[in-house]
């Protein structure tokens, strides 16, 4: 099968897959915890050699010797935007509200009476 | 009247703009603790002091920014220690957060979020405030009192320890089957992200 060529056909339900192409085709040997081998890929097409995934990690493992490309940084960032928003985009809860308002009410009643806080 | 000029009198401008930044708040929160409850609590001791001290808040600077210091001097001060006490499995952190947006693979989403939180907590927030909350890196090197050099390098390390997490291989490899995720093809066209396990 001519994955190099533009292989589009499997998208598969993790969208996050790589479909035509296994980097890790050999097994998961990569970082973070390793599970069952997610690809099913057993050869590689690329013009890489088998040892690629050892080989992007020492070329990433180098400390900066290889920059991410425009669009690698360009994923992270999204991704990164996406987990962060995913919170600032929560309505404020009312504990934050109550507690503002609280603030605001104790602030005024203290006025008068010096001392009690502070 | 009190020793703190802030404290008697809540400036209304200055009380909508502490309510303005609580999102930006939890969400920095979130991403320095990991843990959403916390995060919760994080952003009510943060209120709290910066409502007693409003007076030493300089009025044209960045809201954000000032509350940003004081949040992450709490943090660091009390929560991480705590931190360790509980120590919160990534799948309790995963059910809790709410959950991914639409246009986002969830697995994806949730990957993403995990491989974040595994990084080192320096470069963690360094990511978070320059490529997330928007802030300058002058602004976040003040925030983390750091040199604006650190915090360019902390991000850079940050960015290569998520591509190693993720296993995001370079465009040039194998550039052609980008269909796999719309709505991010045309960003990330042709660079790769192997799952290599959490199934």
């Amino acid at each position: 099968m001519e994955e190099k060529s533009g292989m589009k056909k499997k998208p598969s339900a993790i969208s996050v897959r790589p479909a035509g192409r296994a980097p890790n085709g050999r097994g998961p040997a990569a970082p973070a915890s390793s599970g069952p081998p997610p690809q099913t890929h057993t050869q590689h097409i690329q013009a890489q050699p088998p040892t690629s995934e050892s080989a992007k990690k020492t070329k990433l493992n180098d400390g900066g010797t290889a920059p991410p490309s425009a669009d690698v940084k360009s994923y992270i960032e999204r991704q990164l935007k996406s987990v962060y928003d995913d919170v600032l985009n929560q309505p404020i809860p009312d504990r934050f509200l109550e507690l503002l308002n609280a603030l605001d009410q104790s602030a005024e009643g203290s006025k008068p009476k010096t001392g009690d806080k502070a | 009247m009190t020793d703190h000029t802030g404290m008697t009198q809540a400036n209304p401008k200055l009380k909508s703009d502490l309510l303005g930044a609580i999102p930006n708040l939890r969400a920095f929160a979130v991403s320095l603790c990991g843990n959403p409850d916390r995060a919760d609590d994080l952003v009510q001791e943060t209120l709290m002091k910066a409502w007693s001290h409003l007076g030493s808040f300089v009025e044209g600077t960045n809201m954000p920014a000032w509350l940003f210091t004081i949040l992450r001097n709490i943090y660091y001060s009390e929560y991480r220690k705590r931190r360790r006490e509980v120590s919160d499995s990534e799948g309790t952190i995963a059910a809790r957060l709410a959950t991914a947006p639409a246009q986002n693979g969830h697995m994806d989403f949730f990957d993403f979020r995990d491989a974040l939180q595994k990084l080192p907590p320096d470069q963690r927030e360094a990511l978070v405030l320059i490529g997330a909350s928007g802030l300058s890196y002058e602004e976040a090197a003040g925030i983390c009192h750091c040199a604006v050099g650190t915090m360019k390098s902390r991000v850079n390390r940050a960015r290569n320890r998520l591509i190693e997490l993720l296993s995001i291989t370079s465009s040039s490899d194998f550039a052609s089957d980008a269909n796999w995720q719309t709505g991010l093809d045309t960003l990330i066209m042709g660079q790769r992200y192997s799952r290599t396990g959490n199934d």
